[in-house]
């Protein structure tokens, strides 16, 4: 055991979490393990999700597919141990993973390879409702119209993506602006801050989405407006809690009592020691955003069709379609479920090393 | 709250016969501060909703006639509606008829008095958000329970890891696969619809229920076996826990009579916020299902651009969601002393 480890196993015992028994193998057993886990896995998943065990999707290769997952990601853990030492956080580094993959095709979807993801024109010629199949043109199936899902979803990606994060961006800047003055001042302006923003988070997010739709065209630039004024209150409270604190520090008294002024303190002491908090907590509200523009898509009153989003490609399951034919949800529905888990998670792992003050959730 | 709930955290004898004696007027004066929030941020909300509503670009007369009418007939209907009086006047109008149970009558088909269509829906919501937290807590609590008599266990190890996947899955997917697994597969409930429990009695009621139900609690009881865990976790290293134990009780008596009241606070009040949040956030499950609720009539009026009708529906869900948390906060700090001292 070295020191850190020493630190680990103190840290885990004073939150009730005593270190599991560490597992004493070669490395390169796991790593053998680990590579034969993930084929093996792989081959499973891609058998049962791929329907090669017959036409309509049977329970046995739902369980195929799952057990594949499993097994693909036991392998990966191995894999990665191997690579990176036995403490490594495994989920971690494969939610990174496709985060990267998520953002990275998002960002370079019109140079890749990808039929159009809404000329319903030009897909009259492929089959509609094609199944998902590794090795044909259409590796995730086509929809009702023969649209390309894998096109679709990396599409869609790139539309929820911007959006969420510029909003996100805005919220960050202009909430967290706002949130750092209204701790620093106190008095009047943290009361006024404080009551403008308890007012805007008593609307539930769907609820404040919908009720700008009712008056708004259904538009890109609407739903930027939307999530931005979403966001904005989130990063207000958290800023304004945080700046509270560090603005209570002996160095910002001490930065004063050297005559700095408010906007130098601002600048030089709060910000700094505000921003990784507020960096952190912005990864689980792009995450609960992208939930809220899918959620509005999928009501029909964000992203329309043709134009893809993974809430309006989810829809097209509804009244029936997706007991015949589940891909067309589980597709779409696998993304956004993993992209959400990603941000959320690294979201927390953030939060628990860089904001000493987390929520209990 | 009973004394073993605040052994650990207890001070001195001194201390507590003095704060005993300054406590009730300070309480009463947070009371009163509170209670001024409340109608300051109240009135702030129903002005934001009035203005979601009327200071954006868009005519909600165009909603109501249709395109392409002659503008004379816009006119008219704008001078009928009252849209060409001053901004402040016609949100102080709306506000004063509102607070006397008025919400005004929507044109756009089915119509009716708005007010009228709230109280239909509003029980559909509300039964439906008590349902969802009572089954949340009723999964949270064994779970929690589980994790926190065996912490660092393989379960417990995997008990982040697994909230933070179950509350990344947006409730219309969760729904969809609830609908998949439990209505498709086993045919067990109803797709869709609702039984008034008025009309059709308790079983029917629960009946049509229990999948929307389900799919709102399957995020809440994540979150709630969390947090549950974490505060079980920290009054089993309480003092009083090891005395019970001393005195050979058995484990699962000092986890449900010892541990298991004074840990449940925070999961308590946890519950009553996402009672107030469930009752807007209930929109998607009620889509999915097709239930009559508020989250129904919402999603109705977004797409027919019935102003009126949103309104009302909005103002109703703010006025509820921060109602409720308000009466969270103050029988929070009457439930638990520390947080009342602390404030005062």
């Amino acid at each position: 055991m070295n020191e850190l480890d020493v630190l680990d196993a103190v840290r885990e015992r004073a939150v009730g979490e005593p270190a599991g028994p560490r597992r004493r193998r070669r490395p390169v057993a796991v790593g053998v393990r680990g590579a034969v886990l993930l084929a093996a896995g792989l081959l499973a998943f891609l058998a049962g999700a791929g329907g090669w065990l017959g036409g309509v999707p049977s329970p046995v290769a739902w369980l195929l597919a799952l057990a594949g997952a499993v097994v693909a990601y036991r392998g990966l853990g191995d894999l990665l141990r191997f690579a990176a030492g036995p403490r490594v956080d495994v989920l971690f580094w494969v939610l990174c993973g496709w985060l990267v993959l998520v953002v990275g095709s998002a960002a370079l979807a019109p140079l890749l390879p990808l039929p159009d993801p809404s000329d319903t024109a030009a897909s009259l010629i492929e089959p509609s409702m094609a199944r998902p199949d590794l090795f044909s043109s259409h590796p995730l199936g086509t929809n009702n119209f023969g649209l390309d899902l894998l096109s679709r979803v990396v599409y869609g990606a790139r539309a929820s993506l911007t959006i969420s994060v510029i909003a996100v961006a805005v919220g960050l800047v202009v909430g967290g602006t706002i949130g750092v003055v209204a701790g620093y001042r106190r008095g009047l302006t943290d009361r006024v801050i404080g009551t403008l923003v308890n007012a805007l988070l008593a609307f539930p997010p769907l609820v404040l989405l919908l009720a700008l739709a009712t008056n708004l065209e259904p538009s890109v630039s609407t739903l930027l407006l939307g999530l931005s004024i979403l966001a904005v209150p989130l990063n207000v409270r958290l800023a304004r809690a945080v700046s509270m604190q560090v603005a209570e520090r002996e160095f910002v008294e001490a930065a004063r009592s050297m005559g700095a002024t408010h906007t130098r303190v601002f600048l030089r002491e709060l910000l700094p020691n505000v921003l990784p908090s507020l960096i952190s907590y912005s990864m689980i509200v792009v995450a609960a955003l992208i939930v809220a523009e899918a959620s509005l898509s999928f009501l029909g009153l964000g992203i329309r069709q043709p134009e893809p989003s993974w809430g309006n490609m989810i829809a097209e399951g509804q009244q029936g379609v997706f007991e015949q034919h589940p891909h067309v949800v589980l597709v779409p529905g696998a993304a956004l479920f993993l992209t959400v888990f990603a941000f959320n998670l690294i979201g927390e792992r953030l939060q628990s090393r860089w904001d000493p003050r987390r929520s209990r959730l | 709250m009973t004394d073993t709930a605040l052994a650990g955290t207890r001070k001195s004898p001194g201390d507590k016969a003095r704060a005993r004696t300054r406590r009730t007027i300070p309480t009463v004066r947070h009371l009163a501060r509170r209670f001024g929030e409340l109608v300051v941020v109240l009135l702030l909300a129903s002005f934001l909703t009035f203005s979601f509503a009327s200071l954006l670009p868009g005519d909600p007369t165009i909603a109501i006639l249709g395109p392409e009418r002659p503008p004379e007939e816009y006119a008219a209907l704008r001078q009928e509606m009252g849209l060409d009086e001053p901004f402040l006047l016609r949100y102080v109008t709306w506000l004063w008829d509102a607070l006397h149970g008025d919400l005004g009558r929507t044109p756009i088909p089915p119509g009716g008095d708005v007010m009228d269509r709230i109280l239909t829906a509003l029980p559909v919501s509300a039964e439906l958000a008590f349902l969802a937290v009572l089954l949340a807590v009723v999964i949270a609590i064994p779970v929690a329970l589980f994790c926190a008599s065996h912490p660092g266990g393989r379960v417990d190890r995997m008990l982040t890891a697994t909230v933070f996947g179950v509350i990344s899955v947006p409730s219309f997917l969760l729904g969809l696969l609830i609908i998949m697994l439990l209505v498709n597969q086993t045919g067990l409930f109803p797709r869709n619809g609702w039984q008034r429990l008025g009309d059709a009695g308790l079983a029917q009621n629960l009946y049509y229920a229990f999948l929307p139900a389900l799919t709102l609690a399957l995020n809440e009881a994540a979150i709630y076996s969390r947090l549950l865990r974490n505060d079980l976790v920290a009054t089993l290293r309480e003092d009083f826990i090891l005395a019970a134990k001393a005195k050979g009780m058995p484990r699962a008596r000092v986890l449900l009579r010892e541990a298991l009241r004074p840990s449940s606070l925070g999961m308590v009040t946890i519950a009553g916020v996402s009672l107030g949040r469930l009752l807007g956030g209930t929109v998607i499950v009620e889509t999915l299902f097709g239930l009559p609720g508020l989250g129904s009539l919402i999603v109705k009026a977004a797409s027919d651009g019935d102003v009126i009708l949103m309104q009302g529906a909005v103002l109703v869900i703010a006025f509820g969601y921060v109602a409720v948390n308000a009466l969270v906060d103050i029988s929070y700090t009457w439930l638990d002393p520390r947080i009342r001292r602390e404030r005062a």
